[in-house]
């Protein structure tokens, strides 16, 4: 599979790296092992899983190295994560780029570098796997190669896990997964005073088209929404089934209205679909949606809560509307 | 030297067999083992022995199977 490399979309590449949630966790072993074999084979005295993010490379799994995390100024990784090829320093104090780098004048001394992005399936570097010497080197074809192999098992073990967090039949976050994630975008909204909204969206008469056309037609509808939703979305907000018909949206870096349009626009779009049920045969359906925007010092329930109120808001005065809480 | 390789992974993952794996994991197995080839067909240029060659596939592989179990109870606890 070939996959373009997003190099110049750091908003889409952020969102990717805190969609694995992996930042600020503890040790786990599939992480120790792969650099427990970078070491052993590439016979470094130094590497990392290096993961990149806003201000700071933070080391999933190290070793030889005396801290978890610097920041991306100084970053080695910062520089592997730009481009699509490994990034190889031979000799830092000789290159310009680095002969004033404090990680090379002083503790740890570095001196030769290979780091090979961490790319995910959509062609975002999150970070790297490195390699480091405190001795010139020439890293020769096949170890980049070992290399390149192992960063991709890095990746395999982050995917793995973003698998159990999708809903089977429409490809939507788990709730629990949903739930985890937005948890830490409301986190990060507080902290670096960005806008952020919440839907809750459901399916209008439901159980009428169940009773109806049958649980299989119910879930083609159900999967109909979904997709309409994914495609709707940006790589920077995260959509889930909250269960049964209903889904909830975290709409990142966002306010009311803008909220409110996106909600508005699949709202027109699905009550316009006419949604195949088999047999040549089409039914329509609505949906009908809350929206709260992020309050100083709110945290997931209360602004869950408010969203809830006007879905219900919206069923109680028609359906297949969005109302929204205004602040 | 491809099929040395190729020899290596099936016999790393031959346990794979013995998992009633779900759909939804199929390519990322596949995708596991095409990177576990890669591995073992560079470690191989490296001129590493078979044995040395099969223990690194065999750590490689096993915290990934691991994980693998994980997700297939949790897949199947959410179904």
């Amino acid at each position: 599979m070939t996959t373009h490399t997003k190099l110049n979309d750091e908003a889409g590449r952020l969102s990717a790296l805190h969609r694995y949630d992996v930042l600020d966790t503890p040790e786990e072993q599939p992480f120790e092992n792969v650099v427990n074999l970078v070491q052993q084979t590439l016979q470094v005295p130094m590497c990392a899983v290096s993961l990149v993010d806003e201000h700071r490379q933070w080391f999933k799994a190290r070793r030889g190295l005396g801290v978890c995390e610097t920041g991306r100024d100084i970053s080695f990784c910062t520089h592997a994560i730009q481009q699509t090829d490994p990034f190889i320093v031979n000799n830092a104090e000789e290159d310009p780029l680095f002969m004033n780098n404090p990680l090379v004048t002083e503790d740890p001394h570095i001196r030769s570098y290979l780091g090979i992005p961490l790319q995910t399936p959509e062609g975002y570097n999150i970070g790297s796997l490195c390699g480091i010497d405190i001795k010139p080197r020439d890293f020769q074809p096949h170890e980049v190669e070992i290399m390149k192999s192992f960063a991709r098992i890095v990746v395999d073990e982050l995917e793995l896990r973003q698998i159990a967090s999708s809903d089977a039949l429409t490809g939507a976050m788990t709730r629990r997964a949903w739930c985890e994630i937005a948890e830490g975008e409301i986190k990060r909204a507080h902290r670096y005073k960005r806008k952020l909204s919440l839907a809750i969206l459901d399916i209008d008469h439901f159980k009428h088209v169940n009773d109806t056309y049958g649980h299989p037609v119910g879930d083609r509808v159900i999967q109909f929404l979904a997709n309409l939703c994914i495609d709707e979305k940006r790589e920077s907000d995260f959509f889930g089934r909250y269960g049964g018909e209903e889904f909830v949206f975290l709409i990142t870096e966002t306010g009311e209205e803008e909220s409110k349009n996106l909600l508005e626009r699949i709202r027109k779009n699905f009550q316009d679909s006419p949604i195949p049920i088999g047999g040549g045969e089409t039914i329509h359906c609505s949906i009908s949606a809350g929206i709260a925007s992020l309050r100083e010092k709110e945290f997931l329930p209360p602004l869950l809560e408010r969203a809830d109120q006007r879905l219900y808001q919206a069923k109680e005065t028609g359906r297949n509307r969005v109302v929204v809480y205004s602040n | 030297m491809p099929e040395r390789a190729n020899e290596l992974v099936q016999k790393t993952t031959a346990s794979l067999n013995d998992l009633r794996t779900p759909v939804a994991l199929r390519r990322s197995i596949e995708q596991h083992q095409d990177n576990l080839l890669s591995l073992a067909k560079a470690l191989l240029v490296a001129g590493k022995s078979e044995q040395e060659i099969l223990e690194i596939l065999d750590s490689a592989f096993s915290s990934y199977k691991k994980e693998l179990t994980k997700t297939i109870v949790t897949l199947g606890n959410e179904q």
